[in-house]
């Protein structure tokens, strides 16, 4: 009988194992992430970056391949026309691995720009890898809507 | 006891079971092979051949569009179109930027598309993400995102 119930705790233990699987920590990561940018804490949406990862933002003309680049990209984007704000609308998150997740879809940005609100719907698409113990945004690509 | 051992065994081929998905690596030879015949399949013009080189489950930000392609119908659909919009279509890359991470390749960077229309040669410059899974011998490509060259910083 306690060999029953020490199966049944293993099988408990794994459905939540599944429960917590990469996609939800990949998305935990989006969610630091949305929150980082609404507080306008450059420092909290930084350090969400791998110190490797590779960064396209919707104004960049060039990769920016530094975490000294990412971090102007958003001293520049991020403390101007405050308040801001992205919500990440739909999207879709696909596990290509039990270490990496694909998360692309549709966002609106929003900020106040000369008093006047402002928003913009942009595509952007994160891969979210697990690196070590942690998961990272290892990429990063966000477009506007073309014309 | 022995049912014990089947519940056991239960457990087991449930526990591996969450560990299939696991994909070999993608290595930077490959994902460079594979960007090149991407750009020689493109050449092709040929909505089948360009959309073969997506895994069944990828995801497309095509330059030209506003709604997001996540399947293969919807993929075969863009490239019907940018095919039809940029007659003689061709890509060449830039610098292409390739990191590996664990058993997903990036290749990120930028491209020209050139096409001809009126017996005019125009080109649009771009910025690309390919991300990268091994699928059977093949590098797949399962997220692709392509955007015009921003015109002016905001």
């Amino acid at each position: 009988m306690r060999a029953l119930v020490t199966v049944v705790a293993l099988l408990g233990l794994l459905s939540s194992a599944a429960n917590a699987g990469p996609k939800e920590d990949a998305l935990a990561v989006l969610e630091q992430w949305t929150k980082a940018f609404a507080a306008s804490d450059v420092d909290g949406i930084v350090k969400l970056y791998a110190p490797d990862a590779l960064f396209v933002g919707t104004a960049s003309k060039a990769v920016v391949v530094k975490p000294e680049g990412i971090r102007s990209y958003f001293e520049n984007a991020l403390l101007n026309n405050r308040p801001r704000g992205a919500a990440l609308n739909n999207y879709e998150a696909m596990v290509v691995s039990d270490a990496a997740v694909v998360i692309t879809g549709l966002d609106t940005v929003t900020g106040v720009r000369d008093g006047q609100p402002f928003s913009a719907n942009g595509r952007v698409t994160f891969v979210v890898a697990k690196r070590g113990s942690d998961w990272q945004i290892v990429h990063f690509h966000r477009s506007a809507m073309p014309i | 006891m022995q049912t014990h051992l089947g519940i056991a065994s239960v457990v087991l081929a449930f526990s591996t079971g969450l560990s299939v998905q696991t994909a070999t690596a993608c290595p930077r030879e490959m994902v460079a092979a594979a960007v090149e015949r991407w750009t020689s399949v493109f050449a092709e013009n040929n909505p089948d051949t360009i959309t073969a080189l997506y895994s069944k489950d990828a995801v497309l930000w095509g330059t030209l569009s506003p709604t997001l392609r996540s399947d293969p119908a919807a993929l075969k659909a863009y490239f019907v179109g940018a095919f039809q919009a940029l007659p003689k279509a061709t890509v060449k890359f830039g610098e292409q930027l390739i990191r590996v991470y664990g058993d997903t390749a990036i290749d990120t960077g930028y491209y020209t598309f050139s096409y001809t229309k009126d017996g005019e040669t125009k080109s649009i410059p771009a910025r690309y993400s390919f991300t990268f899974v091994k699928d059977g011998n093949d590098c797949k490509i399962v997220d692709h995102h392509s955007s015009a060259v921003p015109s002016a910083p905001r």
